[in-house]
């Protein structure tokens, strides 16, 4: 039987690993490769790079994270954002990747996935939805990076795309994201009672504990964790971080001053941060089965 | 030159295959050239992709007969993943379609009311103490290695095969076979962190030993 994963979500701009709240207010924290290596070798089930900005600017520098990457790490990678055509498709796993998530382009048209699919396999095709609680209480889907508002309810939109042939859901909660508020129940309860395929839940994951909690109540496959894990290497290497990334040939945009001077609100000297090893031996004190 | 010919379907995870070789020096050109296969000492057919868009990849490019005479002249190759299932008579994934039958069982889909479809994440393989054919050595047993299909071959046992098993739900699923000079991987060896680099090691003493026999 395949165990409960945990995987390292990595938000890239341009060149940097970015972390934002709610999707937004992105912070520069250092390079995409430093973060994965460290991952790939403490336990990191898999990689998710999610490409902030493809879209708008081309796939270029992603490419190459995603080429460097799987020469060296020998797990599994799986590439979100900007994925519009069989093309994209083509040329993202050509560079290392494994499987392809998608959001915007299916809600664009559904039919994309049936037709990635087809030609891909349904495993290699993942579908990230991203949504948060509307006042009526019902969840809505996003897209284009928490923009875009859509009519589609979660439940109904994840039926549809187990229908299209999508072979795992990803689940951003747009309003837990980047706090460490605890991953959304609620949510999770809504699709689980209606799909079939696995389901990976992301967004403010804040303990061991807080898996737990909801594991026990409804089962899923995974989680994807970027601040609890990412804050921890933030602190422990913040003068290597900020000199990769002033190393790099074209550094320039971004926001640095959270990683030199700590300012904002969820302070990455958030106390309860974690390994990836450190948060899988908690889980084998649990029901949850983990690879060690 | 010495070299493993690395199949390349134009859908697989290329890269990750090529570190793996990388990894462990071996010598490799990917092709999609039948005449490339001739001179190989052995074949990796990795796959991510369907099994029909792979079958009529094989024929635009006349590679099926090319195939199954490197499979005949004896020397080790290495199906991965939807390269495993290949070699099977059938599968049913996009409708029925023929493999290439050097081993006659079907492929078969996940039921969606046994078990997970797909199958993604990391798995133990069961029965790898007693495979002793050296494509295993030196790894832990209890280590896990990296799945990710909605396609499977039905736990079966016969003398002539060397079989190790793994579980989906209620379904019991062969995830190594190894048959003569076949060694078919239902989960990914280059995706498998350092165990799965290992087999990749293992492979290429085995292309070795095939040399020294001859």
């Amino acid at each position: 039987m395949v165990k409960f994963r945990i995987i390292p979500w990595i938000e890239v701009k341009g060149s940097n690993l970015v972390k934002g709240i709610n999707m937004e207010g992105l912070r520069v924290l250092g390079t995409p490769s430093k973060y994965s290596n460290i991952y790939s070798f403490n336990g990191a089930d898999e990689l998710i790079y999610y490409d902030i900005v493809a879209s708008l600017y081309g796939r270029n520098s992603i490419l190459d994270i995603i080429s460097k990457t799987a020469e060296k790490t020998f797990i599994p990678i799986t590439v979100c954002g900007g994925i519009r055509s069989t093309n994209d498709i083509k040329e993202v796993l050509k560079a290392g990747a494994d499987r392809v998530c998608i959001n915007s382009a299916a809600i664009q048209n559904p039919d994309f996935i049936s037709k990635a699919a087809e030609i891909f396999g349904s495993s290699t095709i993942c579908i990230n939805i991203q949504t948060l609680k509307n006042n009526d209480g019902n969840y809505y889907c996003y897209y284009n990076h928490g923009r875009e508002l859509t009519n589609y309810k979660v439940e109904d939109w994840a039926q549809k795309i187990e229908k299209k042939g999508a072979g795992e859901i990803i689940l951003s909660s747009i309003d837990r994201d980047g706090t460490f508020n605890g991953i959304d129940y609620d949510l999770i309860k809504k699709i689980k009672k209606k799909i079939k395929i696995p389901l990976i839940v992301h967004g403010g994951c804040k303990s061991p504990n807080d898996v737990v909690g909801i594991y026990n109540k409804v089962k899923f496959e995974g989680v994807a964790i970027s601040s609890l894990f990412h804050y921890h290497l933030t602190k422990k290497l913040k003068k290597e971080l900020i000199t990769d990334l002033k190393k790099q040939k074209n550094f320039s945009e971004g926001n640095i001053e959270y990683l030199v001077n700590n300012k904002g609100v969820y302070s990455y000297l958030y106390p309860n941060t974690y390994t990836i090893k450190k948060f899988k031996r908690e889980l084998m004190k649990t029901k949850i089965k983990v690879r060690l | 030159m010495k070299y493993v010919a690395i199949i390349d379907l134009q859908t697989s995870n290329i890269k990750s295959v090529i570190g793996a070789c990388k990894k462990v020096k071996l010598k490799y050109i990917l092709t999609s050239n039948p005449s490339d296969l001739k001179k190989a000492q052995g074949i990796i057919l990795p796959g991510v992709g369907s099994f029909k868009y792979a079958m009529s990849f094989l024929k635009k490019k006349k590679l099926i007969n090319p195939i199954k005479k490197f499979y005949l002249s004896g020397k080790p190759i290495m199906g991965i993943c939807l390269g495993m299932q290949l070699f099977f008579k059938n599968s049913p994934e996009y409708g029925k379609t023929k493999g290439l039958n050097i081993i006659s069982r079907e492929v078969k889909k996940f039921p969606i009311k046994k078990c997970k479809l797909p199958n993604i994440g990391w798995s133990r393989v069961d029965n790898l103490n007693i495979i002793k054919n050296g494509i295993f050595n030196t790894i832990n047993h209890k280590k896990h290695f990296y799945f990710v299909h909605s396609y499977y071959i039905e736990k079966f046992s016969s003398k002539n095969f060397n079989i190790g098993y793994s579980r989906n739900d209620d379904i019991n699923f062969c995830s190594f076979i190894n048959y003569k000079n076949l060694y078919l991987f239902q989960f990914h060896p280059e995706k498998s962190s350092l165990e799965g680099i290992k087999i990749y090691n293992n492979f290429k003493n085995l292309l070795k030993n095939a040399k020294n026999a001859k």
